[in-house]
């Protein structure tokens, strides 16, 4: 296993699933993305730490990208994710 | 009124530079096979050169684009950061060859008169490993339409035929982004090492033979 799928095992292990359409993984019960560019270019134990963290008290999604999203794509991202 | 998307702008775009893509396609074609006629009729009989092009379809430059943003998401509030002349390859060129030290010779011939062109070799993997020659830039015909052209190993690129076909033209939204889940490269990348060692080995055997016929 390369670090990137042991790195997609974890977030599969913790409860996250791959949108193959727009290349992120999800999960809902915590309400978080992270793009596959963000969990290429963060190690193996960033990605373990931001799995490990509580999730934000707010209801709505937490996107973990490279480039920060606008508020526009945050919230077509956030539908089609709910 | 109905709001334009990026994409129906992109659309648009793509009707207007629709011609010139086509004229870049020609002249860059007829520049290689010329470039490499001599190196053609002097094949031996297991060698091939194919010379393939494409412009690239509509959907597909716009999905290309699109591939580039994170989460596959145009920002449609900055419609005017998007443009299809960004893209390397709007008009490209893949060249088969095969065997292996044919490659080498074919890449210096293409390289020499393309030695202005960006170099962008296709490396797959981790650690990144080298699959083919790629390069972009402008043919004289247009200063906006880039033009690629890769050199490529015969068994790979022919693989590359199929995988395109399998994961970034269907129509079963599913499959669309398969090809760069971390799993399924790592797969991938065994396919290509085994043709990579296919092509060594009948390389191998080829020179054995030709060695035995010289006797």
């Amino acid at each position: 296993m390369n670090e990137l799928t042991e790195k997609e095992a974890l977030l599969e292990g913790s409860g996250y699933r791959y949108h193959f359409d727009r290349m992120i993984y999800f999960n809902r019960a915590t309400r978080r993305a992270l793009s596959l560019e963000f969990v290429a270019d963060h190690s193996f134990n960033e990605i373990q730490d931001l799995v490990d963290k509580q999730p934000p008290a707010a209801n709505g999604w937490t996107f973990y990208f490279n480039e920060p999203p606008s508020d526009r794509i945050k919230r077509e991202l956030a539908e089609v994710l709910d | 009124m109905t709001e334009r998307t990026v994409a129906d702008r992109l659309r648009e775009e793509y009707s207007l530079l629709s011609p010139e893509v086509k004229r870049v396609l020609l002249q860059l074609q007829t520049d290689v096979a010329h470039l490499l006629l001599d190196s053609t009729l002097g094949l031996n009989h297991h060698e091939r050169i194919h010379i393939e092009a494409r412009a690239k379809e509509c959907d597909s430059a716009i999905e290309a684009l699109r591939r580039r943003e994170e989460a596959r998401q145009f920002d449609e509030d900055t419609p005017e950061k998007y443009t299809l002349t960004k893209l390397p390859d709007l008009a490209a060129l893949r060249v088969l060859v095969f065997p292996k030290p044919r490659l080498e010779e074919i890449h210096t011939i293409v390289r020499s008169k393309y030695a202005n062109w960006t170099p962008d070799p296709v490396k797959t993997g981790t650690p990144r490993k080298w699959r083919a020659w790629k390069y972009y830039g402008y043919c004289s015909t247009s200063p906006r339409i880039q033009a690629e052209i890769q050199v490529v190993p015969m068994l790979t690129g022919l693989f590359w035929q199929v995988e395109h076909d399998a994961f970034y033209k269907p129509r079963d939204a599913v499959l669309r982004g398969a090809v760069n889940k971390p799993i399924v490269q790592e797969r991938a990348e065994a396919v290509y090492d085994a043709f990579e060692a296919l092509e060594a080995i009948l390389e191998q055997e080829l020179a054995r033979n030709a060695e035995q016929e010289g006797q």
